[in-house]
């Protein structure tokens, strides 16, 4: 079983100009021993996923359909009193903007120490040392003295990992972590990830991992999600994604990944308008993007196992796509088979 | 070959609220690019790259130095000069979202400079606009759209536009592409590169990101704590480099398709803040070399090979490679 399995979760955002489609459906997977990145362009619903997983949706927010079991316990159904005792203990979260998230009026030594005190019932001096050994394990020198700064005196980095530290104190069985490392300096950025590595691999933690840094997951995950208009449309191994792609974003994702700005290359009209979440298409939400899309992607569209766990939510998932000439004919015999 | 831009010895210093000491964010930088050209400015998010673009814009005053722009003094520009100068030079910003107006259509981003900077008729403001989008690879509909209904690619497509709008002949580009989704970001690159080629224009790009850098860069100056701590040809840098800073960096960069393992030099710690800098090198504090004259004064660029130099004291003696750390283990797909 695996530790966090999120099934066909639905969110729903109230706007002004109507009822905005979020969230369409995500089912994901999380093992023990793994860090899972997802990744998509902004609006995709990346962090909206991991929000409505920790409960932690805004008013405007409402997940309509969907389960997250985590150890089997579903956290959407789940009272806010219940979910609040897993928040900080089993599950943590990793915020971008570390310093945002810090509590400016008490010491970061504090903060971490009342943490442990009130998950784990450490005594008062038990919760301190704990707090600087959490401190002095990810990497932070003099972590006695740096235990009373406050989140001021910290740099980006430093309070970067008082968070990391924060979220490790009570050795939660899940992490997550989003955009733990955007804006950090790459001599930094290194750092903190060879710690999470380490701990997860340490530990048998897991860790659920929101970037847009193609490279932070070819280097430091086990598996990839793929999210596009608030659905996944391909998930695998770093292998398997990195390797062979299926789903045209994704090929477009990973062709960018190496692009080396080949001048040859004809520049076209940019036509990547974000789909309208209020009224979103038919079918695939990629189709008005998509060099491959046919009549057949107004119809729903399935989610193909390509196999080992590879999955691509596309009607051409086969080695044809990545041929358009290949891809033509297959579409033309599609489109004959389903046509009007 | 003419000099376009050419700073020298720019310092830039801000004062901070209950310090006595103000931070240097800027410490004696020299900025030299030739027209038509790319000079590519590294560094950290606080090593002061972005002090250094405004101050060649003038949009900051720098606190010592001189900049030229061609045959203009831009420093000694009376107000009513320098208005007219920033038809000549524009920027560029890092987050089209954040730096658009969300309540104008982008057709009145885009007109705005020619209202500003020219005594253009509406009509003819409007062709200019839509020849803008031509340019820049957006249909003419786009003018009437709000920022919210473009994706970031296309926004930053918007912001080039609105930059080009008076015909500059130098462009600050303020890390243009970092804050866009991957499958744009090649596209935004590939339009600034042909800008350049067809219209001529002078380039200062200012990225943390390597990649992308090297793609687009002929030279490169790699800044850190508020001083270009390396410079020369782009693939001289980026393919060998010399300072500490700049190998630990480049070792740092995570590709893609990693191969088998990867070996890193590691930089302990984290840069000191530039508030009452030590004298001497700024990597002092972190660098595994460091030794006692590194502290004593700001190292001058020792120069490498033709036109490539790094300001480490080890330099001259070949001793300034840093020990590789490693192998660090890359995961693998299981």
């Amino acid at each position: 079983m695996a530790l966090l399995s999120i099934k066909d979760l639905r969110v729903h955002i109230a706007t002004p100009n109507g009822t905005a489609h979020a969230l369409n459906g995500v089912s994901l997977d999380v093992d023990e021993h793994e860090i899972v990145g997802l990744i998509g362009e902004t609006g995709a619903g990346k962090s909206l996923t991991a929000w409505s997983v920790l409960g932690l949706l805004g008013p405007r927010a409402r997940v309509v359909e969907g389960t997250a079991e985590f150890e089997g316990t579903d956290l959407v159904s789940m009272s806010e009193r219940r979910r609040r005792r897993l928040r900080g203990k089993d599950v943590a979260v990793i915020v971008q903007n570390p310093r945002g998230a810090l509590d400016p009026l008490r010491s970061v030594g504090r903060q971490i120490a009342e943490t442990n005190r009130r998950h784990r019932g450490a005594g008062r001096k038990a919760a301190k040392e704990n707090a600087i050994r959490a401190l002095r394990d990810v990497g932070i020198s003099d972590p006695a003295r740096r235990a009373k700064a406050f989140a001021h005196q910290l740099s980006g980095g430093m309070a970067q990992r008082v968070l990391i530290a924060l979220a490790m104190i009570n050795e939660p069985k899940l992490i997550i972590a989003d955009e733990p490392t955007t804006g950090l300096d790459l001599t930094v950025q290194a750092q903190i990830l060879d710690l999470l590595r380490a701990r997860v691999d340490a530990t048998g933690s897991a860790v659920l991992l929101i970037t847009h840094d193609l490279g932070v997951v070819a280097n430091y995950c086990d598996r990839v999600a793929v999210m596009f208009a608030g659905r996944i449309v391909e998930q695998g191994t770093i292998a398997q994604i990195f390797g062979n792609p299926r789903h045209p974003y994704t090929q477009a994702l990973v062709k960018a990944s190496r692009e080396t700005l080949d001048e040859t290359v004809s520049e076209e009209t940019d036509r990547s308008e974000p789909p309208n979440l209020v009224d979103l298409p038919s079918g695939c939400h990629y189709r008005f993007r998509c060099p491959l899309a046919a009549d057949v992607c107004a119809t729903p569209v399935p989610e193909v196992e390509v196999g080992g766990g590879h999955r691509a939510l596309c009607h051409f998932p086969g080695d044809a796509a990545r041929d358009p000439g290949a891809a033509a004919s297959v579409r033309a015999e599609t489109v004959e088979r389903v046509g009007p | 070959m003419s000099e376009h831009i050419e700073a020298r010895g720019i310092v830039k210093t801000f004062s901070v609220r209950g310090s006595r000491a103000p931070v240097r964010a800027v410490n004696g930088v020299d900025i030299v690019i030739p027209r038509g050209r790319t000079l590519g400015l590294v560094g950290e998010s606080g090593s002061g790259k972005s002090t250094v673009g405004r101050c060649l814009l003038r949009l900051l005053e720098p606190t010592e130095g001189t900049v030229r722009h061609g045959e203009h003094d831009v420093l000694a520009m009376k107000p009513e000069t320098l208005r007219r100068h920033r038809a000549r030079a524009a920027m560029v910003f890092q987050d089209p979202y954040e730096s658009l107006n969300p309540r104008m259509r982008i057709r009145s981003v885009v007109e705005e400079p020619l209202m500003l900077h020219t005594d253009l008729e509406p009509s003819a403001r409007r062709r200019r606009a839509a020849e803008l989008m031509r340019l820049v690879r957006l249909e003419e509909f786009h003018l009437d759209r709000f920022p919210h209904e473009l994706s970031g690619g296309q926004l930053q497509r918007i912001g080039i536009a609105r930059a080009l709008a008076t015909d500059p002949e130098f462009l600050v580009l303020d890390e243009p592409t970092s804050s866009l989704d991957l499958s744009v970001r090649a596209g935004v690159l590939r339009l600034l590169k042909r800008l350049q080629r067809e219209l001529g224009i002078t380039f200062l790009f200012i990225s943390h990101d390597l990649t992308t850098v090297a793609a687009m860069s002929d030279e490169v100056a790699v800044m850190y704590l508020g001083t270009v701590i390396e410079k020369g040809p782009a693939a001289e840098v980026l393919g060998n480099p010399q300072h500490p800073y700049s190998q630990a960096l480049l070792s740092a960069a995570l590709s893609v398709d990693p191969e088998g393992r990867r070996v890193r030099h590691v930089l302990e710690g984290e840069t000191p803040s530039p508030v009452d800098l030590p004298p001497g090198c700024p990597l002092a504090s972190r660098c595994p070399l460091v030794r006692n004259d590194c502290r004593l004064a700001v190292p001058p660029l020792f120069e490498v090979s033709e036109g490539h130099g790094a300001a480490c004291v080890r330099v001259p003696e070949g001793t300034n490679v840093l020990p590789a750390v490693g192998p660090v283990p890359i995961v693998t797909a299981s």
